[in-house]
Formats: structure tokens, sequence, C-alpha cells
């Protein structure tokens, strides 16, 4: 077994866990960037595969744009919880025992 | 499993094991008849490349990929820009400004950082999207992804807030639609003097493809980076309204 093929089976399995890890992540903002780690993996998939085209097309519009698409989305659906909280408003809680679970 | 199918119902998954079942038989069939169907062909050899690298040189480019969607399977690429178009106009906002297309904001706090960045890396990018353009004729590259690397180029420009475009003037609607009508003038002049939709002439493929190619750049630039300001735009008095329905 050649070192390619060894970076090729490396290469697949790591874009099946990304993949796997943009669909079930905990939070909405980590499945995004994993989208975005995905797009770039599968571009180097397609390199390897000497589908260069596909490749540019891949990491411009597939990581690039939709990723930034994605990202506006979320601003726009995110609970308005999320950004309120500061580190004052955390340690100005009635428990300051309680460890912070925000950030 | 199946008894009582109640289609109206909405809520969360009664039988998980059931759907599980269906899920992995499902994925595991059509992993194992793609992965068949894959080991049973012969990519290098068969398949339509023959054909291209016969008529290659009639397309007026080199790269094969460029003389397919341009030139012998224009009729898709003409589709495929509309449907992006048809997209834009979808989520373009409905109330219409009837300003100029690029602003000059006065807000006070610029991000220095982001400034600075886009100084440097905003004219690079516009450079290599206009190489990618001129590359796609003989390698590698092509008008969408000078397209999109334009709409990143133009997505870090408008980041920091010091200049606004509006996406609902005149201006940027009709740098929307130029490809789709550059294309459609192409093709449509082509039935005149060649007899057939988009037939381009051995002689003169170069330079049409080059005028396509580039007005489909400025389009698919447009049309991403106005994708992103409709969809980033009504997050500001969108989002309390949202978390009250979630909530």
């Amino acid at each position: 077994m050649g070192l390619e093929t060894a970076f090729d089976t490396l290469l697949m399995l790591s874009s099946l866990v990304l993949a796997w890890m943009s669909i079930f992540s905990a939070s909405l903002f980590r499945c995004i960037v994993f989208f975005v780690c995905l797009g770039l993996l599968v571009t180097i998939a397609w390199g390897q595969m000497g589908a260069f085209d596909v490749a540019i097309a891949e990491a411009a519009i597939g990581a690039g744009i939709t990723g930034a698409l994605l990202v506006a989305a979320w601003n726009g659906i995110r609970p308005a919880a999320e950004e309120d909280v500061t580190p004052e408003s955390t340690s100005a809680d009635e428990n300051p025992q309680e460890p912070k679970k925000h950030v | 499993m199946f008894n009582n199918i109640d289609l109206e119902y909405d809520g969360a998954v009664t039988d998980p094991k059931a759907s599980w079942l269906m899920a992995v038989l499902s994925v595991t069939g059509l992993g194992l008849a793609l992965s068949l169907s894959l080991l049973n062909y012969d990519a290098h050899n068969g398949g339509l490349r023959p054909y291209v690298d016969d008529s290659i040189s009639m397309s007026g480019v080199t790269n094969p990929v460029t003389a397919v969607l341009v030139n012998f399977r224009a009729y898709d690429t003409l589709l495929e820009i509309a449907v992006l178009l048809i997209v834009v106009i979808a989520v373009l906002p409905a109330h219409n400004h009837k300003t100029s297309l690029v602003q000059r904001t006065v807000e006070k706090n610029h991000a220095l950082a982001l400034l600075a960045l886009q100084r440097w890396i905003a004219p690079a990018v516009i450079i290599f999207a206009g190489y990618l353009l001129w590359a796609g004729a003989n390698q590698p590259g092509g008008a969408f992804q000078a397209g999109a690397l334009l709409a990143a180029a133009c997505l870090l420009m408008f980041q920091a807030g010091a200049y606004r475009i509006n996406y609902t003037s005149i201006m940027a609607r009709s740098l929307m639609a130029l490809g789709l009508a550059v294309f459609i003038a192409v093709g449509t002049a082509l039935i005149y003097f060649e007899g057939n939709l988009l037939a381009f002439p051995p002689d003169n493929a170069g330079w049409l493809i080059l005028l396509i190619e580039s007005s489909l750049t400025v389009s698919i630039a447009t049309a991403f980076a106005s994708l992103y300001c409709s969809i980033s735009k009504p997050s500001s008095f969108g989002s309390t309204v949202n978390h009250g329905s979630e909530a």
C-alpha cells in the first residue's frame, strides 16, 4: 500500500467523519464550521482525482460562499439570549458559584 | 410499525427503531448500488471523453471543461444561469430604493483591522478572479469560479460598513441580468448567422465564449453578493420575532 493510497484513505475517512459532524453536531454554528471544513477536504479530494475545475468551484462556492450564506442565515435565526451573554451578566448572577455555561 | 398512519402528524418520531432501520437499509442499499456501478464502470476509457477530445479544435478553447460548459452543452449553462437569477430575484428585498448603486455611509466605528486587511487582500482577489476568467480558456478556471471569487472580494470589501451597496437599484439589477442577457443575445444571434441556437462558428467561438464568460462573471458575482446581503440584512428586526415564536 503506497503513500498515495494511505493519503486517499485518510482523506475519505476524514471527509466521512466531517460530514457526520456537520450534521449531528451539538450547536448549529459548529455544524456550519464543520461544513466549511468538509468543503475544503472535498476540494482536496477533487484535486486528487484530477478534476481541478471542480476543485476550484468547490473551494470558492461550496466552502466560501455557502459558508458565508450559512453564517448569515445563522445570524438571523440564532436566539437572542446567546448574543446577550456577557461576562458581567453571568458574574452578577444570584449564585456566583455556578460555573459559566454559555461562554 | 405502520398501523395507523397520520398524515397530519407533525411532531417527533414515535418509533425511532423503525426510522433507523429504514435509514440504514436505504443508505446501505444505495451505497452498495453506487459502489457496484462504480466498480463496473471504466471511467478513464469510456464515457464522452473521446468525443470531446475529437471536437475540441472546433470549440474555440482548449480546456475540455470550458468547451463542454460554454460550447457543446451551452444550453444547460444558460438554464443554470437563469435558475440562479430566479433564486436571486426571489430573495431580493421587497422594498425598492431608488438610490445609486454604492453609497458612502457615515459610520464612526470602522473596524480598523478589517479595513487594513481588505486593502491588502481585495485587489489581489479581484486580479486573481480576472486571471481565473482568462485562464478558463486553456486550463482549469472559468466564469463560475471567477464570479465566486469576485463575490467573496465584494463581501469582504463591504463587511466593514464604510460603503453600502444597494442591490435593488437599477444598476445592480441590470448587472445581475447582464450575463443571461448576453448569453441569450449571442444564442439568438447565432440562430440568424449559423442557423442553430448557440451553434458557435469555429472561427469566432473564442471571443464569443470570452464575451459570454466575462458577462457571466459579473452577473454571478453580483448575484452571490446580493444573495448574502438579502439573507443577512433582515436579521436586525427578524431575530426578536423568531425568538418569540420559537420559545
